[in-house]
């Protein structure tokens, strides 16, 4: 399973984010999101999240083995190994990576167990579940 | 508390202060939200009298009571202060995500007093909040300043209110901007730009706990199928807000056109979204968390307006610098409404004041040597797009323009008054009250003057009925208490902050839910209805205050003396005695004195009795 990203048609609503946020911590928070959009200009959002790697950078770059690339193509983070030392944001070439705020460990997009909720809720498809 | 940030912040730029202040749960219950807290903290915290424009009037912003909380549609935040353009009860509310961005920065409403010493913004992280020297964004557009100060603060994803140089300027119909979208009524822009406050930049990383967030993950699966396949909603995102400006022209005859002296605009159709959404929108974009988006965005690509990028022109647009104006152009459509937005000053406003502008000089009372060589015929493309900049940098004849349509009116002398179209001050949105005599009566009561939002008066007018409402004869004056109870909803839906494109599935039955999941306040229906009637006649209070009476619930001369010209509506006006008629049984309706002031009857009976006491009410 893949998220597919066409920046074309993201309205900028923003649910994407605090949806992802409700579902994973419970609370609305886009600080706590793994997708976020940045509205850059009248004309342009860009919405940011994982794409699954066939190859993921970002599990190449952790140093402490905390990041697993699962059957299901999401990326499991060992919330134990990671040290929030911030190499795998850097390796990732979509930006899609971020720190949880309170917990201090990566937050990386686990597609929802299956059922990814920001594209659920994407109303034009900017996100897909290809 | 539960769907709240929990603080209401108050900033004394004249002192330089900043303090904070617990949310209380009884005022939070009580008045929800948005417009609920909006309308509250002005009727205490501005005395009566206060100059609109002086260091003594409070800028309010409060974001709505579901912003940030998923509630589909609840995207809209409003501003608050006395209005430089009515003197009455200022509101302009838009669908920014800085309104959620200030709760999950910990705050419900941000409360601005004093005048700062030099141009200055407001910069808000989570708790930290400091205010900073701004010269170095005075004069900027809008988009310039979000840039600027996205860059200073290192931060892409910022979220920014500002004014454009229109509201420093002090233009009495200036907007506010943020998210690329406007606040756009009342020139609350004027009030900021008094304040010396050029933008407020917001940045909240805190969790917005919910009451029921098992609840509100099912009330979104359920509702999001309802919305999005919902025909208004459907019809809303293919071609943005205008899709009826056709059958407003050829059904029913009531788009004013040309300052009003025509109810239908022979050259609609290239102004229509029809017309230009396929050749000209290159995407849709939505509100915050919105999901039935219907902001279309407009860009030119060749020819003397190209590298224009607007998001709009929405259907008020349509009328006020398309039809209003006698402009058919689209292309000058969408460079007027860009140029709106990047000086900062509102369309309707805009249109109405340049409309008037082109009137006067038909009849020869402004002429080329007023306005440095301008030919002010309605269509001339060249003349508004220079009398927007005028408008908004208060130069040659701009300067009598920006002070709004009344102002400018009154100071031209010559009996004017009988073309300037506004009510209270506030200039009309897209219309013609001739034809659609509750929207009439809507016009002439709103707590902010000509506002086709307090009410939207015109649902059962024009759709064949709205909620519990049958369709009402458009063309007579009688059945029109519907509005006291439309106003009323309306206005919850401004304490809740969900957009009013949404009204034709959100109804009062439904909502309570949605307080519960984001809240846990147990509303029924009751409870609700009666909330939007408190928070609507704690408006009409502040208004009371000021010396606001039935005296001024009027309409513009225009529409009471001359019938339309033709069409669906021909011979159609509203007399003295039906406007009369209507008041009588608003103000029954509304329980209020023939005067037009709520009485201390129902001020008590809405837990208001402090307000019948400040207004020494028998």
């Amino acid at each position: 399973m893949r998220l597919l990203v066409n920046k074309n048609v993201c309205t900028g609503c923003r649910v994407c984010a605090l949806v992802c946020s409700l579902w994973h911590d419970g609370v609305c928070n886009p600080a706590k999101s793994r997708v976020r959009i940045e509205r850059r200009s009248v004309a342009l959002d860009i919405p940011y999240a994982c794409r699954q790697c066939d190859k993921p950078p970002c599990v190449e770059a952790c140093p402490v083995g905390a990041l697993t690339k699962m059957e299901l193509g999401s990326i499991r983070v060992n919330d134990k190994l990671c040290t929030a030392c911030g190499l795998c944001q850097t390796a990732c070439p979509f930006d899609a990576i971020r720190m949880h705020p309170a917990k201090h460990v990566a937050m990386i997009c686990d597609l929802c167990g299956g059922d990814p909720q920001c594209a659920k809720y994407c109303v034009l498809g900017a996100l897909k579940v290809g | 508390m539960y769907g709240y940030g929990g603080k209401l912040l108050y900033v004394d730029l004249s002192r330089g202060e900043v303090r904070e202040r617990e949310l209380d749960a009884g005022f939070a219950q009580t008045y929800g939200g948005g417009n609920g807290f909006g309308a509250r903290l002005l009727y205490d915290l501005v005395k009566a009298g206060t100059d609109p424009l002086g260091p003594k009037n409070c800028l309010i912003f409060t974001p709505g009571a579901f912003c940030g909380s998923l509630v589909p549609e609840a995207s809209k935040s409003g501003f608050y202060a006395r209005s430089p353009l009515t003197g009455a009860f200022g509101e302009a509310m838009l669908g920014s995500g800085i309104g959620a961005e200030l709760k999950f920065a910990g705050y419900d409403a941000l409360v601005v007093l004093g005048k700062a010493k030099r141009w200055s913004y407001l910069w808000i992280d989570d708790g930290e909040v400091s205010i900073r020297d701004a010269p170095h964004l005075v004069g900027h557009t809008t988009s310039e300043t979000l840039k600027i100060i996205r860059k200073d603060l290192s931060d892409k994803d910022l979220m920014v209110a500002c004014i454009g140089p229109a509201g420093e300027r002090l233009v009495r119909f200036a907007c506010i901007d943020s998210d690329f979208r406007q606040a756009g009524r009342t020139g609350l822009g004027a009030v900021m730009g008094s304040k010396r406050l050029k933008a407020i930049a917001v940045r909240g990383s805190q969790d917005l706990e919910l009451a029921d967030a098992k609840l509100m993950e099912k009330l979104l699966v359920e509702w999001y199928d309802r919305i999005t396949t919902h025909p208004s909603a459907i019809g809303d995102i293919k071609y943005g807000t205008g899709e009826f400006i056709g059958t407003l022209n050829e059904v029913h005859g009531v788009f004013p056109t040309r300052n009003w002296q025509d109810s239908a605009f022979e050259g609609y159709h290239t102004i229509a979204p029809q017309y230009w959404v396929p050749k000209y929108s290159i995407k849709t974009k939505a509100c915050h968390t919105c999901i039935k988006p219907c902001s279309k965005v407009f860009v030119i690509n060749e020819g003397p307006y190209a590298g224009t990028v607007v998001d709009g022109p929405e259907f008020e647009t349509q009328y006020s610098l398309g039809a209003n104006v006698g402009n058919s152009d689209p292309e000058v459509l969408a460079k007027a409404n860009e140029l709106c937005d990047e000086l900062g000053i509102d369309t309707i406003s805009a249109g109405v004041v340049i409309g008037w502008a082109m009137e006067c000089y038909g009849r020869g009372l402004i002429t080329e040597k007023d306005t440095g060589g301008l030919k002010l015929e309605f269509g001339n493309a060249e003349a508004i797009l220079k009398l927007l900049e005028l408008i908004a940098k208060r130069q040659g004849i701009g300067d009598l323009l920006a002070d709004g349509v009344r102002n400018a009116s009154n100071k031209l002398g010559k009996g004017l008054e009988a073309f300037a179209l506004h009510v209270k001050g506030l200039e009309p949105p897209a219309y013609d009250a001739r034809g659609l005599k509750g929207v009439g009566l809507a016009f002439a009561v709103s707590t902010r003057g000509a506002c086709h939002l307090r009410a939207c008066a015109y649902a059962p007018e024009l759709s064949g009925g709205w909620w519990k409402f049958k369709r009402v004869d458009r063309l007579s004056a009688k059945g029109k208490r519907y509005v006291k109870t439309i106003e009323d909803v309306m206005s919850l839906y401004d304490v809740m902050g969900v957009c009013k494109f949404s009204r034709h599935f959100y109804f009062v039955e439904e909502l309570p839910d949605f307080f519960k999941a984001v809240h846990g306040f147990k509303f029924n229906t009751k409870d609700l209805l009666m909330l939007g009637e408190r928070v609507y006649n704690l408006e009409r209070a502040f208004n009371a205050r000021e010396g606001f009476t039935r005296k001024d619930d009027v309409l513009p001369s225009r529409v009471m003396n001359e019938p339309i010209r033709d069409g669906p509506s021909q011979g159609s006006v509203i007399t003295q005695e039906e406007l009369n008629q209507m008041l009588d049984d608003y103000y029954a309706a509304r329980g209020w004195a023939k005067e037009g002031v709520p009485t201390r009857a129902k001020l008590e009976e809405l837990g208001l009795k402090d307000i019948a006491d400040d207004l020494k009410l028998g």
